[in-house]
């Protein structure tokens, strides 16, 4: 299992004026010198520092392309804490983060083959607040043409309109693939209708009597026995397969500890000799691990998964 | 006998075509009624068993060489069911991305190659999945937004005829053929996604 963090882990500890690449490496040296100039001018002056070290060739352990990740990996955090302070003074407060919870909802859903939780207070007061954005937009619309001052209310019209498409792309590509799943493994989301909504379960029904029907028409109301004629035998149903590999994060405070051999049947003297079945992570790591093993941290909320 | 050549020959037509190829109602027929010639087979085993013990009819014992029989005719009419099924499944699962890709009712070319219950199947998908997307609200329709939005206004093309004019909330606009137009993305995506219009990349997505 990979864990991100720690190769780079090893190269925080030294302080940034002593990073300098290996004399060996040529090549990406001068990649990391276009790179460098290329992105935005960090504030800090500490990076400036270390362009000019870069340029300095002592030889050193460390290649100049990790190196590089990692003044990107600390631009990036950066930046993003800017912005992220700039949104919230920007934005009304609770909008960005029901976004940022719709988006990880979104994300969740994509990266898994069964069904995520429904949070159904959640979506319906989503799906209010767009109705009231889409009556909103049409006003000022409607201003834009024939109010006081049209230019205006048509600039916010657009903008709004913008938001608003943001919004229902993600909202109705989360129920296009939850309605995905739910068809794909009709049989086995049977016993799943504690995850869904009660317009997903009345869909989920409906679809199920749609499709049964037609296979019985087709093939097995023409076979005479009726032990043939069943659709669901344990064999014959599709489970969602939950040993597919995700990248997730750790956010639980105190950091998990992982089984890696969730769902395994391992031989006794395999057993005895792998010392990675328990591995602890910190807050914040980056891992690429099968879902089933992550699959209970992720319901309590204690992982997070990435696109 | 052949064992599930007829099945074969289905799921080998499926392959052999971008979407699906007409039903084929006679060869479906044919695995069907090998089914039954196996169960035939299976029926006449078991007669023959009674008949041998005509004072145990509660329980027969099967002689040793008679149980290959029994699970080859099993066996082949479980592999004849899962075949139809599979064939049948494929064509349901085609039939719903077009509803999905399309939203509009079946158009004439690709009703000719459906047997009347997937025309049924279809009719009735297609009810479901509208009455859903009505029932959803908040001014959601699953069937638009189907990519990212990039832009609010795009420049599209008409290309095909016959399109008559439609009502944007800038005012109405007519499509004749070979027109280009500036119009908002949610009135012209159905329509890009029909063929109808060709959206015309600007100098940053070319």
């Amino acid at each position: 299992m990979a864990d991100f963090d720690n190769l780079l882990g090893d190269l925080e500890e030294e302080t940034q004026p002593t990073l300098s690449p290996s004399a060996s490496v040529q090549d990406p040296d001068t990649n990391a010198d276009d790179n460098n100039e290329q992105e935005n001018d960090p504030p800090d002056a500490g990076n400036e520092a270390n362009n000019d070290e870069l340029n300095n060739e002592d030889g050193d352990i460390i290649p100049a392309a990790l190196q590089e990740a990692l003044l990107r990996q600390e631009n990036r955090i950066y930046d993003d804490t800017q912005s992220f302070t700039q949104e919230d003074n920007e934005q009304e407060a609770g909008e960005s983060e029901d976004y940022r919870a719709l988006k990880k909802m979104w994300i969740h859903e994509l990266n898994t083959t069964e069904l995520g939780n429904y949070d159904e207070e959640f979506l319906n007061d989503l799906l209010e607040i767009m109705q009231n954005t889409d009556d909103m937009v049409e006003d000022l619309q409607e201003q834009g043409r024939t109010g006081a001052d049209p230019t205006l209310a048509s600039i916010a019209a657009s903008i709004c309109k913008m938001d608003f498409d943001r919004i229902s792309f993600v909202l109705s590509d989360f129920m296009r693939v939850r309605l995905e799943k739910i068809e794909k493994y009709t049989l086995h989301n049977r016993d799943c209708h504690d995850r869904m909504s009660n317009m997903e379960i009345e869909y989920h029904k409906k679809y199920s009597r749609l499709f049964q029907s037609h296979l019985e028409r087709t093939v097995t109301d023409n076979l005479r026995k009726e032990a043939w004629r069943k659709l669901d035998e344990p064999e014959m149903i599709d489970r969602p397969n939950l040993d597919t590999f995700v990248f997730c994060k750790v956010v639980g405070e105190e950091g998990i500890v992982v089984d890696n051999w969730e769902g395994m049947t391992i031989s006794a003297e395999e057993e005895e000799e792998d010392e990675l079945r328990s591995q602890p992570f910190d807050q914040g790591a980056h891992i690429f691990v099968r879902y089933r093993v992550v699959r209970e941290l992720v319901q309590n909320g204690k992982v997070e998964l990435l696109m | 006998m052949n064992y599930g050549q007829k099945a074969k020959e289905l799921l080998l037509d499926l392959k052999r075509s971008d979407f699906i190829p007409p039903y084929n109602k006679d060869t479906v027929r044919d695995a069907l009624s090998e089914i039954s010639l196996h169960f035939q087979e299976l029926e006449d085993i078991q007669t023959a068993l009674h008949r041998a013990n005509p004072e145990n009819s509660t329980r027969v014992r099967v002689d040793r060489s008679l149980r290959p029989p029994l699970l080859l005719h099993d066996a082949a009419i479980k592999r004849n069911k899962r075949c139809l099924l599979a064939y049948h499944v494929h064509r349901l699962e085609k039939l719903k991305r077009l509803r999905w890709d399309t939203t509009a009712a079946l158009p004439p070319h690709v009703k000719s190659l459906l047997d009347e219950a997937e025309v049924d199947f279809y009719t009735g998908y297609d009810k479901l999945v509208s009455r859903f997307n009505d029932k959803l609200g908040g001014g959601l329709d699953l069937n638009s937004n189907v990519q990212p939005p990039e832009e609010d206004l795009i420049e599209v093309r008409v290309v095909k005829s016959g399109l008559g004019t439609i009502v944007t909330d800038y005012g109405e606009v007519s499509l004749d053929l070979g027109t280009t137009h500036f119009l908002s993305r949610g009135d012209v995506e159905h329509l890009i996604r029909q063929g109808s219009l060709q959206q015309i990349d600007g100098e940053e997505t070319s």
